[in-house]
């Protein structure tokens, strides 16, 4: 206790300073604050002089104890002055306050607080102030910041959610579009694989219907060779027979009639067989292979027994190239166009055939001239057509079907024909086919 | 000359001109007649009546239409050569170009194909020239037992 007073009475010295007219106090609360872990001091009198401070107080301030002892309190904290008022306040009620200040004027905002309570004596009556200060970074300003901080991340989360929310819905809308064309791609190529195989199903039926109806047509073919042409050849055997067996029973006009009845029966034998001629050029494609040409014709020519040269001069010139073709369809344009070249002459006039090749590119047209009677420029397109015929049955004899049947027979073989005449001046007519090796 | 024919159509008017074709030509003997495909058959294999050669005679030369009632030509020219072989000539006598009926008839063994002609006058030559060719000139098998 001794030893306490003396400390007491180190201290009262110690702050006395010289000059200084401030009345001296003792501590009271200095066994207590001492140790504190905490900044305290004591201040006392209406002036608030500081009467004793602690070692966490002194390293709070930077200052030693020296130099803050009968000081006024005012004096040596940031905004003091505000605590004047408060100090005052707590003689005249004796309760604790406490105070916050603000210190922005720093590099670091800090806060200041103060709890202030009374130092009282044994009656009761405060005697001094004891104040607890605390320093700490602006604590308040951060916890906006923070809280603003927060509020913002909050928001800035919130338009986060909704943005990725809204995101999420566009990405599912994306993605259910996706689907649905994906579904439509897969519905599409669904509906191609069928397309493409009832189209193949179709051409599939459809050739089938054509071979039918070519098969249909050989059939009909068959039996109109059959059919139509065995009462034709009565009709023409029995006015035949009737005009040999019974010649002398019949007068001029009876027979006549009879000459007359089996020539249309002959005529319309001939048009039927060359409608068939014509009708087996439409079934089937030809097997194209190289044909010996110069070969061919010389054979026909040979074999052909209207074709003797006692009657008819037919020349070839040169020798005709191999072509690329079918050789009964080439035998029966041969046939036909010289069969042509030999009727349609002049009545008196011996026929006289030229037949020759030209080589054009990678073609040879093969040329059948003649001495006849000429087509007219106008009727030159005519007479590839069927049943077309330009002289009367009179005149010349014919089914008006034989320059089809080279046409159409060419066709087949991927080639052409044609004719250049003047009337009068012969014909020269032309097939041509691909050169062959 | 006097080789007995058999004529296997099945067309009245055919039979006629072919039979004045005959007795034009001078063939003395008319042809015997099978009118349908099945008769021929049996006429060769001697069945019923047929077995009488003396009034059915077998033939050593046939003149044989392709389109035939019952059984088809090409049928009875099948079952000819696998019953006779090549004993018995057999001419085709049609008026089919096709070239199928041609190929197959040629392949089923027929010793030529001819084409039934338009006219009587043109029949009257063909039968000539069967006369000269087939009776005439041509040694044929002698007739099967």
């Amino acid at each position: 206790m001794l030893e306490e007073t003396s400390r007491i009475e180190h201290y009262n010295n110690t702050i006395r300073k010289p000059g200084m007219v401030t009345p001296t106090f003792s501590s009271q609360s200095a066994p207590i604050i001492e140790r504190a872990p905490v900044p305290l001091i004591e201040v006392q009198g209406t002036g608030h002089v500081i009467t004793f401070v602690n070692p966490a107080f002194c390293r709070l301030l930077g200052k030693a104890s020296a130099d803050l002892v009968g000081t006024p309190f005012a004096h040596i904290v940031p905004g003091g002055d505000k605590c004047v008022a408060i100090l005052d306040s707590i003689y005249e009620t004796g309760e604790g306050r406490t105070h916050a200040l603000e210190d922005e004027s720093g590099l670091h905002p800090t806060s200041w607080l103060y709890a202030m309570w009374p130092a009282l004596n044994a009656a009761g009556v405060p005697v001094g102030v004891v104040i607890q200060m605390t320093k700490d970074a602006l604590f308040r300003q951060n916890v906006t910041a923070v809280n603003e901080a927060l509020l913002v991340a909050g928001l800035g989360q919130h338009e986060l959610r909704e943005r990725a929310e809204q995101l999420n819905a566009q990405l599912q809308t994306e993605i259910d579009k996706r689907e649905q064309i994906q579904a439509a791609l897969h519905q599409a190529k669904g509906q191609l694989a069928d397309h493409a195989q009832e189209l193949e199903q179709t051409v599939a039926e459809r050739t089938a219907k054509l071979r039918e109806t070519v098969a249909e047509l050989e059939a009909f073919s068959y039996s109109v060779a059959h059919d139509l042409r065995a009462p034709l050849r009565s009709l023409q055997g029995y006015s035949t027979s009737l005009l040999e067996d019974y010649a002398e029973k019949l007068d001029e006009t009876a027979r006549m009639y009879l000459e007359r009845m089996a020539r249309s029966a002959v005529r319309m034998d001939k048009l039927i067989q060359d409608v068939l001629t014509y009708t087996r050029l439409l079934g089937g494609e030809p097997k194209l292979e190289s044909i010996d040409l110069d070969r061919l014709v010389r054979d026909l020519i040979e074999t052909y027994p209207d074709w003797h040269p006692l009657e008819v001069n037919i020349q070839i010139e040169g020798k005709l190239p191999r072509v690329w073709g079918h050789e009964a369809l080439v035998a029966q344009c041969v046939s036909n166009l010289v069969n042509n070249a030999l009727k349609f002459v002049s009545p008196g006039t011996k026929p006289h055939v030229r037949i020759w090749a030209e080589p054009i590119d990678e073609r040879s047209r093969i040329w059948f001239e003649d001495n006849g009677v000429g087509i007219a420029p106008i009727d030159q397109a005519r007479i590839f057509r069927m049943f077309e015929r330009i002289f009367s049955e009179n005149e010349f004899e014919g089914t008006g079907i034989g320059l089809t049947i080279v046409r159409k027979a060419v066709d087949r073989m991927k080639g052409t024909c044609g004719v250049e005449s003047e009337l009068g001046k012969g014909s020269r007519f032309w097939i041509e086919l691909q050169k062959a090796a | 000359m006097n080789r007995p024919v058999l004529l296997v159509e099945d067309d009245e008017n055919d039979i006629l001109f072919m039979c004045r074709a005959f007795k034009k030509a001078g063939i003395v003997r008319a042809p015997q007649v099978a009118t349908d495909g099945r008769m021929a058959i049996d006429y060769l294999a001697g069945n019923a009546k047929f077995g009488n050669r003396v009034e059915y005679p077998f033939p050593s030369l046939i003149l044989l239409d392709l389109k035939l009632p019952r059984v088809m030509g090409l049928e009875v020219l099948k079952w000819i050569r696998q019953n006779f072989a090549h004993n018995i000539v057999v001419i085709v006598l049609s008026a089919s170009q096709s070239d199928a009926d041609v190929a197959e008839a040629y392949r089923l063994g027929a010793n030529a194909y001819l084409l039934k002609p338009g006219e009587v006058t043109q029949l009257r030559e063909l039968v000539a020239s069967i006369r000269d060719f087939w009776l005439r000139q041509s040694i044929v098998p002698r007739r099967p037992e």
